[in-house]
């Protein structure tokens, strides 16, 4: 075989009772290299992978690593191997401290038991190795996601790892830490290591792989040279059909009737600990997306016009009339609805069903004498399911048993259910593949051709530029400048996210 | 000022033990004799093993409720097996027999995936019935020989301190050296901390999760031995509500009861805050004794209280 690979799984076949997730698969990684591991959701990435580190038995098929046939039965098994993965979740365990985290389960011993000099010495210097300088006998919960994801990957180097597994490990990341992880990626792949990296962000992929295999169906696709493929191309192979429209504008300008005042007015909007003066309009059925950095004030923003931040000052007005929510039950009565970001903590009822998920907030307005009625209940659920296109066998599916992307659907449906004004959705693409994403924007524009405002937060360019009306960039807790029309272009909303941005280099692929 | 506050959150049940301890010298001079300070560690003892277990099973998020149950069960039968007249059979049989009723129960939880509350619920139900099947309630006599040594052992006293105490000190200490230098002590915090991750780093969760639960069917099977020695009789309906009771130590001493963080050092300051206010209504004579739950329940609440109240301080400012 080519001494170049250090990873080569042949032919891999994998069946979950019916469903084909893995059809004949090939799959290599050079010595030396980045490799980005693409598809949608569902299309084998993370069967794929935990073929290969043991999670999953396969049922057909060779994996040679390191020039000798293995077959890896438990995560230990391909640990001891060289295989280490870094997981979009950080895993590892909040209440210990980071030196704990870096070495647990091969602590240095002395006669005495584990030896805890060593223990926090080695782990201070492996961190210093890698530019970070932190007290390590603290817990790992008192730092930052960024400095998480560093130990995480601390922990992987310090286990010798030949091969590397990042799974959306940017997902939770700022920009500038984004690009202290790519150098610290960088200098892993000039050492030797070698890197397979899965994202659902295209700019990341094309800033730091040097190949790209894709999958779909659970088939193989093709693997291609990062420089030999475009970003088109790239997403045309990932849902197989053509996929120009993909970075098109597909809203025009908004047009304003005559005497119509906006829904809100927010003027100065300042908290004085994350925004420092925001303003922004948003008028009936327009889409309003707001861009900037993590930390830059977007979601907080978000929070104040949903009632969940009550210590701020400035003007804020709808339809005109000053108002002051003191909780979300406020918003909700003028007819606010809001999709967190965080969908798994702050949306759904994993335990509940789609019915009961959706109705949730509904259940004033459909029962009597404090019962449920059922048939009211099944008419609104039955209505959205339709009108909104959720997939799923049953309205009684538990909401855990669908794909991201649907349960983002039963989300949108409660609050669909309450006819609300304004919809404030924060990050509602997140972990949700190309498809199911293109459908979810569909179905926002829709809402405002219906009349709901919707307010916009992603950290996904793109996808602003794709629906928003008009944009609007906040930098540090300020408005930083408000775009329309023909100014919406990803350049120009780089350079004011960037401008004076502090220590912040913005490198865009 | 910060720093001494910060003292007190973190070492909030340490604080607590102490102003009571101030406050029982204080009010009642019969409190500081060494009488009374003895047989304070004497009755403690075990609750005091009970709760040193009950912490690690709770560190890895679970919960036992069996732990009183099993250790009545084991002074039936301790006094049961005393027509064998053989030390070996008498005390150490019970201990395996503890240690395989924590073992089922452990094996419950990891494997078949039991809720702890239920499945230690169903293990407390068993050993509640056998005791009771084998003695129709009635209180078990010891026989023969052993009805003389057995009830010696809970009268020694090794130097100025009672031997259970002695045992249980022992006890506690090495489980505080395995919490802190040992593999198996951190695994039991990785478990309770994160279980998926402490899985992906190699841990075995299954193995943990039914060590630590063994181990507390061998704190309760020691306990009862302890109460069988001192009772002279095995005693099929004690131990009522001992779950309870160490639950609340391990609660007070601050240990979180989703798991992955807290000490057994903590965990005793809350047995003897326990001990102490049970006591000091004794020494009061007067008041009904019920009144130690009342108590009880409030201090649980104002020590939880005081570990809360900082966090909730700190985001409010953040």
């Amino acid at each position: 075989m080519d001494n170049n690979l250090l990873l080569e799984m042949r032919e891999i076949d994998k069946r979950f009772s019916g469903v084909h997730a893995l059809d004949s698969v090939d799959f290599s990684v050079r010595k030396g290299e980045i490799l980005a591991l693409m598809g949608e959701n569902g299309a084998g990435k993370s069967t794929l992978i935990k073929v290969l580190t043991g999670l999953y038995r396969k049922d057909g098929g060779q994996i040679i690593f390191d020039g000798t046939e293995r077959n890896f039965h438990t995560p230990q098994d391909s640990q001891r191997a060289g295989i280490s993965t870094i997981y979009q979740e950080i895993n590892l365990i909040p209440h210990l401290s980071v030196a704990e985290n870096i070495f647990i389960g091969q602590e240095p011993r002395n006669a005495f038991g584990i030896d805890w000099d060593s223990v926090n010495k080695q782990a201070r210097q492996l961190l210093l190795d890698n530019g970070i300088d932190i007290d390590v006998t603290q817990d790992l919960a008192s730092y930052s996601t960024a400095v998480q994801q560093m130990v995480a990957i601390t922990r992987a180097i310090s286990q010798n790892a030949k091969l590397l597994i990042m799974d959306e490990p940017t997902s939770s990341l700022a920009d500038d830490e984004v690009q202290v992880m790519f150098s610290k990626m960088r200098e892993l792949v000039a050492k030797g290591m070698s890197i397979i990296f899965i994202s659902h962000k295209l700019d990341e992929v094309f800033t730091i792989c040097d190949r790209t295999t894709i999958l779909k169906d659970g088939k193989l696709v093709g693997s291609y040279d990062i420089d030999k493929i475009t970003k088109l191309e790239m997403v045309s192979k990932m849902i197989g059909r053509d996929a120009s429209n993909v970075l098109k504008r597909t809203v025009g300008v908004y047009e304003e009737k005559p005497g119509t005042i906006p829904l809100v007015h927010t003027k100065n909007i300042d908290n004085r600990v994350t925004l420092h003066g925001v303003s922004i309009d948003i008028r009936p059925g327009e889409i309003v997306g707001i861009a900037g950095l993590l930390g830059a004030g977007k979601s907080e923003y978000a929070k104040v016009l949903f009632g969940c931040d009550n210590t701020y000052t400035g003007t804020f007005e709808v339809e005109g009339k000053p108002v002051r929510l003191k909780s979300p039950k406020g918003a909700i009565d003028l007819g606010f609805a809001y999709c967190s970001e965080d969908r798994k903590v702050e949306g759904i009822f994993p335990h509940m069903t789609i019915t009961e998920n959706m109705t949730i907030t509904a259940l004033p307005r459909i029962s009597k004498f404090g019962v449920v009625d059922s048939k009211k209940q099944k008419a609104i659920v039955d209505k959205y399911i339709e009108s909104i296109r959720i997939k799923t066998p049953s309205s009684e599916q538990l909401i855990s048993n669908l794909s991201g992307g649907n349960q983002q659907k039963v989300l949108l449906g409660r609050w669909l259910s309450m006819n609300p004004r304004l919809i404030i959705l924060d990050e509602p693409t997140r972990g949700i593949d190309v498809g199911a994403k293109a459908e979810i924007e569909a179905l926002i524009r829709e809402f405002s051709q219906n009349g709901i405002s919707v307010l916009y937060i992603s950290s996904e360019l793109e996808e602003l530029i794709r629906n928003c009306y008009r944009i609007v960039v906040i930098r540090d807790g300020q408005n930083s400048v408000e775009l329309t029309d023909q100014d919406i272009t990803e350049e120009n909303i780089m350079k004011y996210i960037a401008k004076n941005a502090k220590e912040t280099e913005v490198d865009h692929g | 000022m910060s720093k001494i506050k910060s003292i007190i959150v973190k070492q909030s049940a340490l604080v607590a033990l102490i102003v009571i301890f101030i406050i029982a010298c204080f009010f009642y001079p019969l409190f500081h004799t060494w009488t009374n300070l003895y047989n304070l560690l004497r009755q403690n003892s075990m609750i005091g093993l009970i709760a040193v277990a009950m912490t690690m099973v709770i560190l890895t998020g679970g919960i036992d409720l069996s732990v009183g149950a099993v250790c009545s069960m084991i002074s039936v039968i301790a006094a049961y097996l005393s027509f064998t007249e053989n030390p070996l059979i008498i005390l150490v049989l019970p201990l395996l027999i503890g240690t395989f009723f924590g073992f089922m129960n452990g094996f419950v939880v990891a494997k078949m995936k039991v809720a702890p509350i239920i499945a230690s619920l169903g293990i407390q139900l068993i050993a509640r019935g056998i005791s009771l099947v084998m003695t129709s309630g009635e209180t078990m006599h010891i026989s023969g020989a052993p009805k003389e040594w057995l009830p010696k052992i809970a009268k020694q006293s090794v130097g100025p301190l009672p031997l259970i105490f002695l045992i249980f000190f022992i006890f506690a200490i090495i489980f505080i050296y395995i919490l802190k230098y040992r593999k198996f002590g951190r695994e039991i915090y990785a478990v309770g901390g994160n279980e998926d991750a402490a899985k992906m780093m190699g841990i075995r969760v299954d193995r943990v999760k039914i060590m630590v639960y063994s181990i507390s069917g061998f704190a309760s099977a020691l306990a009862g031995l302890i109460l069988v020695s001192r009772a002279g009789t095995g005693q099929p309906v004690a131990c009522n509500g001992w779950e309870m009771d160490a639950i609340a130590a391990v609660a007070i001493g601050g240990t979180s009861l989703e798991g992955g963080s807290g000490k057994i050092q903590t965990t005793i300051f809350g047995v003897f805050i326990l001990a102490i206010i049970g006591n000091m209504i004794n020494l009061q004579g007067n008041v009904n004794s019920w009144w130690q739950q009342i108590i009880t329940g409030i201090l649980l609440i104002v020590v939880l209280m005081m570990q809360v109240i900082p966090g909730w301080i700190r985001n409010r400012k953040a």
